[in-house]
């Protein structure tokens, strides 16, 4: 404990340290745990104190060696001092060794002097801020009318294009009538003067004239570079104003150095210039997109600070201290110092603009991959420029997002966001999985920034959910959502992850992501399951399913198929009524399932079809029983009727059938003992064939009742577990896929249930071979004995018809059994699904 | 549509066996002495309407008629706690008192006396119910009205409801019987039960008291402590039809595939944990029966039942008939709600199981009772009663002819034994009978 408080603390030091973030700042915590879970998971072996003495050794030579012998004496008289005992210091100098930055570009000696010193002793430089504050202004007059035509520095692309567009702006307008505005106006109207400017342009055509080489001095081509490099039109580069493009003039030299020298130089600041200027087309060029926007006004800002730094070259030179070498290679080093984050920016923008068909989002895929592979390279200037103008634009792109998260609503005109309204009038039933669409690229990967991929779909799902509930009730929560969800946005990223964190970007950018969109959420996809399964009643729904189509109650579902069957048998041509038997369904199946009850229909497969003639269990096959989901609930099973459930039930009332016409035969046995007290013959094997078939069905509806029950109540314990609506139907789908196993409903099974009905089928055909034998010979005693007697004869002789039906009857049933039991096994083995093979086993089970 | 099943107990075992069964049954459905629901009993989902019905006064009546030759049992049920859930009109007491004397043929005869009022009570009843089940008849078979008015009443109602079952639950006599000639009632009445009954649930009161006093530690069991356990497994043999689960919804589903032939319609039932409150007692007598993996069969789980039953097929647990496929049904059923606290302060078992069985090892019982009856008919013993009666006015050839019956019954139940038995031929081998084919007797114990 105590050594995880210390190392908390130790690394909450370093982070702030690192990054200067306050004690109190939000983001050090995230930054600290980050960074103590970065550390344990790493195991450090101990540095190694040769390589550390390696390193070390010759460094103050070196020093010397390049010119730095302030340095190298420096670092000796520090080594000098170093306390040699403590055992960390190979620690420590591997430390500062892997701390150290191009020592000898960057270390200036005053700094590390300075170290320790009052920060009193360094010198703030002075601003106008201060100034302003110590001495306010008191000369009104002197403020009034201010031409900043003559102070624009900054983007114009030509002074007159500034002195133009300027307005001028008068105190005084406002307390003069308004009849004078316009001799007002006048007044302020400032004429430029082109005179002014002839001999700067007579000079200027001179240069662009003069066919024939001149010498420029270093300072002119010093500002002419960096006029330039600030956009504007020189001499000495040609600016192509459509594109941007900066070449140089060939025809100038300077005296000092050799012409191949100057040119690569020039050529070098003039690809410097263009891609510049590549940048301030693309910022100034029109976007839509509000993210792209951002992007731009960030990178705007970017160029102007750059253009700040070349103003204070400028400044150097304007204002030289006393002495100062004039050297256009040292603001070549300076400027290539400088620009470099905003060279990778303009490739950026430049590979960005040349696909013509992109997703919207690539510029932050580039900016993102740009400024992590920066990071890598230990670029870390450039990385951070780029990965604020990704934030920029990433704060923007997001804010859709998030609403769309919060409140499910979309902005209809924006045909790039990633999510779009696929078919607004689209059925209820369907509202979750075809009313909105993710746009998707060409090659089906969600239309955003491939970092953000791995959370679309639950972006997706969020917003949809709050959709889907509000459509499930149809009232407000609307504006409450739409007013949260403004506030949590802005969190997003309470400091920007800064270059000298100690994780990665690119690990960082996605925590914080998943920071956003637990923060942005209030998602309300629990909420919404549970209103669905409990208020909209899916959870009792799917609990009748079971009860309704798989005899859940067995009282229930004898009372209908034992109508049905009665009405079967009564009118053989007309027991097909839909409209009767839906109204029976509803009355006895649904008595005790109330949600689903009125929904409850019979109907019958094309009537044309079905076969009169054919077994009452076959005439079955054209009974459907079904019922219609309400609509939240169809966008869980996304089905509008349980079909398959429909299939249980006709397998369920084909095996009651049978049960039914064998029990029936339970009554004959009372009185078949009064007439044949030892039943031989025939009458013994039908018996036996009986006791096989009672057999047979019991456990057949034993199977599909209990099979159905088990997988429908662990249906209910799982779909009330599962994880948003996706979840539910997933859940939903797999158990129908068990159900359907199980069951023997799956659509390669056909042959099997085939068997079924055809083993069903055989107890139909005992019926009529028993009606024979004891139904109309049931008043004479004696002569059925002697018949039967006679039969046994004419059996053994081989060639009584009757002996033959029954026997013929046993056989059937023998070939019907093992093909069952073989598939039974099989397709347990193959699905592992003990219950069939338990089934397979149970029937086969001391069959003689 | 319930169906309904119409009880009838009849002499002084059927009525102290069946009033335990009301007030089990009373118990069981949150029904109070009064016949009205109990206040918690809100849980519905029984059906009450298998064996109650509903007065005007919404009060709930057993569809059960009582019938007796002597006052006294039945009137200890008027005087009992729970008189008034009975219909007063289902009452039949005779009028001159006497009772049948442990005699079956005096009991008979009554029969054709008490013929008409008694049938009328039962059409009643009939006429009352939706969709009748059937009937269940409780009485001995060694006394004399049990035995003898029950048999008159199954062939009545054999011939007067051809298409309802009709299943009996008989208490046949232990070895030690105090009556001396229960073999003469009981030969006389296995004859009815025989011909005129679909189902015959055996309830051998030897095996009763045994178990009893094995696991109530008593030496000597008392009526009323074998009577509980009589109670709890006609109660629990009815669990299907009053908790309407997924399967077996009513007796004949429940009969139909445990009952080959007409003859072979006696069936055994087992029960467990006969005790609740004395586990201890239940560890001791434990054996790795049948019973037991039928207990686990009950566990709620699929994978349960078919582990279990492949150990009943490993181990040879049990023997089925060589000639048909191995019926084990397993029906889990839901119990009586009311049976657990808070409703009552014992804590009933968690699983409990009850198997019926139709094995072979029944005719042992049947071989018993037409061993005792040939010593006491070679000795001519105790004839007299019955020959003053109508059924031996012309000779004592009853006995014979019931004998037969019995005699054909134990041999078609030997006979089931063998592999070619119902296979429509004679001239297959019968060779491989020799082995003990019967299946494993599990009685409890
Ligand atoms: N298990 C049990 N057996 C009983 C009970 N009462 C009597 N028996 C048995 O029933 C047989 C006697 O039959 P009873 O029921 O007493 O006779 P009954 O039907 O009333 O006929 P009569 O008395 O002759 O009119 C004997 O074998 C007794 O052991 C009882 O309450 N429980
Ligand atoms: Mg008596």
């Amino acid at each position: 404990m105590a050594h995880a408080a210390k190392l908390n603390e130790l690394v909450g030091g370093l982070v702030r340290s690192a990054n200067g973030a306050s004690r109190d700042d939000a983001s050090l915590h995230r930054l600290r745990d980050q960074a103590v879970k970065g550390l344990r998971s790493a195991s450090h072996a101990r540095t190694n104190q040769f390589d550390v003495k390696e390193k070390l050794d010759g460094l103050v030579e070196k020093f010397v060696v390049l010119n730095r012998d302030d340095l190298s004496e420096a670092l000796q008289r520090r080594l000098n001092e170093l306390p040699t005992g403590s055992k960390w210091m190979p620690e420590i100098l591997s430390l500062l060794l892997q701390l150290s930055d191009r020592p000898v570009e960057k270390t200036r000696l005053e700094d590390v002097e300075a170290l320790g010193k009052k920060a009193e002793d360094v010198q703030l430089p002075l601003t106008w801020e201060d100034i302003v504050a110590d001495d306010q202004p008191n000369e009104t007059g002197i403020w009034d009318d201010v031409e900043r035509g003559y102070h624009s520095s900054g983007n114009e692309p030509t002074i007159d294009d500034a002195i133009d567009s300027d307005e001028t702006d008068s105190t005084q307008a406002t307390s003069v009538n308004a009849e004078d505005i316009d001799a007002l106006a006048r007044l302020h109207i400032i004429h430029p003067d082109n005179g002014a400017l002839d001999g700067v342009s007579s000079h200027y055509n001179e240069l662009q004239n003069d066919k024939k080489a001149t010498s420029v001095s270093e300072l002119t081509l010093i500002r002419e570079t960096l006029l330039m490099l600030h956009g504007l039109p020189t001499s000495l580069y040609h600016l192509d104003e459509s594109t941007g493009w900066v070449s140089y003039r060939q025809h100038f030299w300077l005296e000092t150095v050799t012409q191949a020298a100057v040119r690569d130089m020039i050529k070098r600041l003039a690809n410097i210039g263009s891609s510049l200027n590549t940048l301030r087309q693309w910022f100034r060029s029109e976007q839509r997109m509000s993210y792209l926007q951002s992007c731009q006004s960030s990178v705007q800002q970017l160029v102007n600070n750059f253009g700040s730094e070349l103003a204070a070259i400028e400044q150097r030179y304007l204002s030289p201290p006393a002495v100062l070498v004039v050297s256009v290679m040292e603001v070549k080093r300076e400027v290539e110092n400088r620009v470099r984050p905003l060279l990778e920016l303009s490739l950026v923008v430049e590979s960005t603009q040349r696909q013509d068909r992109q997703p919207p989002s690539v510029l932050l895929d580039a900016l993102y991959t740009k400024a992590c592979k920066c990071e890598l390279s230990g670029n870390l200037d450039s990385s951070a420029a780029l990965v604020k103008v990704l934030l920029a634009g990433l704060r923007a792109y997001l804010k859709p997002l998030s609403r769309w998260a919060q409140t499910g609503s979309i902005n209809q005109d924006d045909s790039t966001f990633l999510i779009y309204e696929a078919n607004s009038e689209c059925d209820l039933s369907r509202l979750w999985s075809e009313r909105f669409a993710m746009r998707t690229l060409l090659d089906g990967k969600p239309s955003m920034p491939i970092f953000m991929h791995r959370f679309a779909s639950r972006i997706f799902a969020m917003g949809k959910s709050h959709a889907f509930l509000q459509a499930l009730d149809d009232n407000a929560e609307t504006d409450a959502a739409g007013e949260a969800w403004t506030s949590a946005q802005s969190r997003f990223f309470d400091g920007p992850p800064s270059g000298n964190s100690i994780l990665p970007f690119s690990q960082l950018l996605d925590e914080s992501l998943k920071l956003w969109l637990t923060e942005t959420s209030n998602d309300c996809t629990p909420l919404l399951q549970s209103k669905l399964l409990r208020e909209h009643g899916a959870l009792a729904i799917i609990t009748e399913l079971s009860q309704l189509f798989c005899s859940g109650n067995g009282v229930l579902f004898q009372m209908f198929a034992d109508t049905l069957f009665w009405r079967m048998d009564r009118d053989k041509e007309n027991w097909r009524n839909s409209f009767l038997l839906s109204e029976l369904a509803q009355s006895a199946l649904g008595s005790k399932s109330p949600s689903s009850a009125h929904s409850l229909t019979v109907r019958f497969e094309d009537e044309s079809d079905a076969d009169l003639s054919g077994s009452s269990i076959r005439q079955l096959d054209s009974l459907n029983l079904n019922t219609i989901f309400p609509w939240p609930v169809q966008n869980i099973t996304r089905c509008r009727s349980p079909a398959l459930y429909s299939k249980a039930f006709k397998l369920l009332l084909q095996i009651y059938r049978a049960k039914q016409l064998v029990r029936k035969q339970q009554f004959d046995l009372r009185s078949l003992y009064s007439h044949t007290p030892h039943p031989l013959g025939e009458t013994a094997h039908a018996l036996r064939i009986r006791q096989q078939f009672a057999t047979h069905v019991d456990l057949l509806s034993a199977h599909v009742t209990s099979a159905a029950q088990t997988i429908s109540s662990s249906l209910c314990k799982d779909i009330q577990a599962a994880d948003g609506i996706d979840g539910m139907a997933d859940v939903w789908a797999s158990y129908e896929k068990r159900l359907e196993t199980s069951l023997l409903l799956a659509p390669n099974m056909k042959p099997m249930r085939e068997a079924i009905t055809g083993h069903l089928e055989l107890c139909e055909s005992l019926t009529i071979a028993w009606r024979r034998l004891f139904g109309n010979e049931r008043c004479s005693t004696i002569e059925m004995g002697e018949e039967h007697h006679e039969d046994t004869e004419h059996r053994v002789s081989g060639n009584a018809p009757v002996g033959n039906t029954v026997k013929g009857l046993q056989s059937e049933l023998d070939k019907s059994l093992s093909f069952i039991v073989a598939g039974l096994r099989g397709i347990g083995r193959a699905g592992g699904n003990t219950a069939l093979e338990t089934l397979a086993d149970r029937l086969e089970w001391n069959v003689p | 549509m319930p169906r309904e099943i119409i009880t009838l107990q009849a002499g002084q075992c059927g009525n102290s066996v069946g009033s335990e069964f009301w007030q089990q049954l009373c118990l069981e459905h949150g029904i109070n002495q009064d016949g009205n629901l109990e206040d918690y009993a809100t849980e519905g989902g029984d059906r009450k309407d298998v064996f109650f019905y509903q007065s005007d006064d919404t009060r709930y009546i057993p569809r059960a008629i009582l019938l007796d030759l002597e006052p006294r049992v039945i009137a200890g049920i008027q005087s009992g706690p729970y008189k008034n859930i009975y219909n007063p009109e289902n009452f039949y007491v005779h009028k001159s008192g006497t009772g049948a004397g442990n005699n079956w043929a005096a009991g008979y005869a009554m029969g054709s006396q008490v013929e008409e009022e008694v049938l009328d009570m039962i059409d009643r009843e009939a006429d009352g119910s939706d969709s009748l089940e059937g009937f269940m008849l409780l009485h001995s078979i060694a006394g004399g009205t049990g035995s003898g008015l029950g048999s008159f009443l199954l062939e009545r109602l054999n011939d007067r409801f051809p298409k309802k079952l009709i299943q009996t639950y008989s208490v046949f006599p232990a070895k030690n019987d105090t009556v001396v000639v229960q073999p003469y009632n009981s030969l006389l009445a296995l004859r009815r039960l025989t011909q005129n009954a679909d189902s015959v649930v055996v309830l051998d009161n030897g095996a009763l008291s045994r178990i009893a006093a094995d696991t109530l530690h008593i030496q000597e069991p008392s009526f009323s402590q074998t009577n509980r356990l009589v109670s709890t497994v006609m109660s629990a043999s009815t669990t299907t039809l009053r908790y309407p689960g997924y399967m077996h919804n009513d007796l004949v589903g429940i009969v139909a595939s445990l009952i080959p032939t007409p003859r072979c319609h006696f069936l055994q039932t087992s029960y467990t944990p006969f005790t609740g409150d004395n586990i201890e007692a239940a560890k001791t007598v434990r054996k790795t029966t049948v019973l037991d993996v039928m207990r686990r069969l009950l566990q709620p789980k699929n994978q349960m039942v078919h582990k279990s039953l492949l150990r009943i097929r490993e181990r040879n647990l049990a023997n089925f008939i060589p000639w048909g496929p191995a019926s084990i049904q397993v029906a889990l059923t839901r119990t009586s709600p009311y049976l657990h606290p808070p409703y009552t302060t014992r804590v009933p078992p968690r699983v409990s199981g009850l198997m019926l069985a139709n094995h072979t090892g029944i005719a042992t019982l049947f071989k018993r009772i037409v061993y005792q009856y040939n010593q006491l008919r070679k000795r001519n013993a105790f004839l007299e009663q019955y020959k003053r009666e109508e059924a031996f006015r012309d000779g004592l050839g009853q006995f014979d002819e019931a004998k037969e019956v019995v005699m054909e019954l134990i041999k078609e139940y030997e006979e089931a034994e063998r592999s070619d038995y119902l296979s429509g031929g004679k001239e297959e081998e019968a060779a491989n009978a020799g082995a003990d084919q019967r299946t494993d007797g599990v009685t409890g114990r």
